[in-house]
């Protein structure tokens, strides 16, 4: 969106929501980012960043969080970025597998640099085994 | 998975889905893409890492596949211990990503480590250096102490800084013989 446009619902609606998450995202921090998700899906505000620039640990409660909150805006067909610089939960994420999962941005700029598009379905629930014997997720 | 009733509730239900799984058919992406399945309308919410493997006894190989769960550890007879990694993927239920199997081989008097979050992860460290202080721990312990006694030095090598949070639970095996 330009300055010149108006700022209706509408346009909001189609805009990066940025989700900001600092310090410990953990068993007792990861409730709040789930209302904050929540809150935003449920005014059909679909396209989140989660910003954890400032996040220095996230544990599986937070792993949990996340993608719950994945699971639930491509349901919608919304779309979901992480924002991380920091190393150890660039680790962690990627020792869960989950850095291939998340689309991870080095910064705020990066990830909301175009508007957010429509994400592609996921495929169908049904595991398929491909001919190098490895299969779906 | 996370702690408490619920996540113990949930656990109780995977690890009997995956009984029932295995005796259908035990191969690892079987069992997996099953669980999959049975994660994604039964547990929806949930967050369930595992490591699922057999093992052929009779020539020490492990098929396993890992679902977003930290890497099971070799310990070798001569003393190396490394990160069994190769075949990473997400957390059961999650969709959009490939399924891997790794067979790894053990050799008479290698050990296999697989273990929980508990024993490598701390708020003020990196996780990658929880992984190495536990490589470190196995190499230090070595492979020529009675399994049990390995095990609980490492554990103890691991847990004594007093900053562990959350539980624990690690598992090792050893291919039995010498070279």
């Amino acid at each position: 969106m330009t300055e010149q446009d108006p700022v209706t619902d509408q346009d909001a609606a189609q805009d990066w929501v940025p989700i900001v998450i600092a310090g410990e995202l953990d068993l007792y921090s990861a409730p709040d980012l789930r209302e904050q998700v929540l809150k935003a899906v449920n005014t059909g505000r679909l396209h989140i960043v989660l910003d954890l620039s400032d996040a220095t640990f996230v544990d599986s409660s937070g792993f949990a969080v996340m993608v719950s909150a994945y699971k639930r805006v491509r349901a919608l067909d919304g779309t979901m970025r992480v924002v991380c610089a920091d190393k150890s939960v660039l680790s962690a994420l990627r020792i869960s597998g989950l850095d291939r999962v998340f689309e991870v941005f080095p910064d705020m700029a990066a990830a909301t640099s175009e508007p957010p598009s429509p994400a592609v379905p996921p495929a169908e629930a049904t595991p398929s085994v491909h001919a190098d014997g490895s299969a779906d997720a | 998975m996370g702690r408490g009733v619920l996540a113990s509730t949930t656990m109780t239900r995977i690890r009997t889905a995956i009984r029932a799984y295995a005796s259908v058919d035990a191969t690892p992406l079987a069992v997996v893409a099953t669980l999959d399945r049975f994660a994604r309308s039964e547990a929806p919410d949930d967050f369930v890492t595992l490591v699922y493997g057999v093992l052929d006894t009779a020539h020490g190989r492990v098929r396993l596949v890992n679902a977003g769960h930290l890497p099971p550890v070799i310990a070798t007879m001569d003393g190396t211990a490394l990160l069994a990694d190769d075949a990473a993927s997400v957390p059961l239920g999650v969709p959009g990503c490939r399924r891997t199997e790794a067979e790894l081989h053990l050799g008479p008097g290698d050990a296999l480590l697989l273990f929980t979050d508990g024993l490598v992860e701390r708020r003020d460290r990196a996780i990658d250096d929880g992984l190495s202080a536990l490589l470190e721990a196995l190499r230090r312990t070595g492979a020529h102490v009675p399994l049990d006694e390995s095990l609980q030095s490492v554990v103890t090598l691991m847990t004594a800084d007093g900053a562990a949070e959350d539980d624990v639970t690690a598992l090792v095996i050893r291919r039995g013989g010498t070279r």
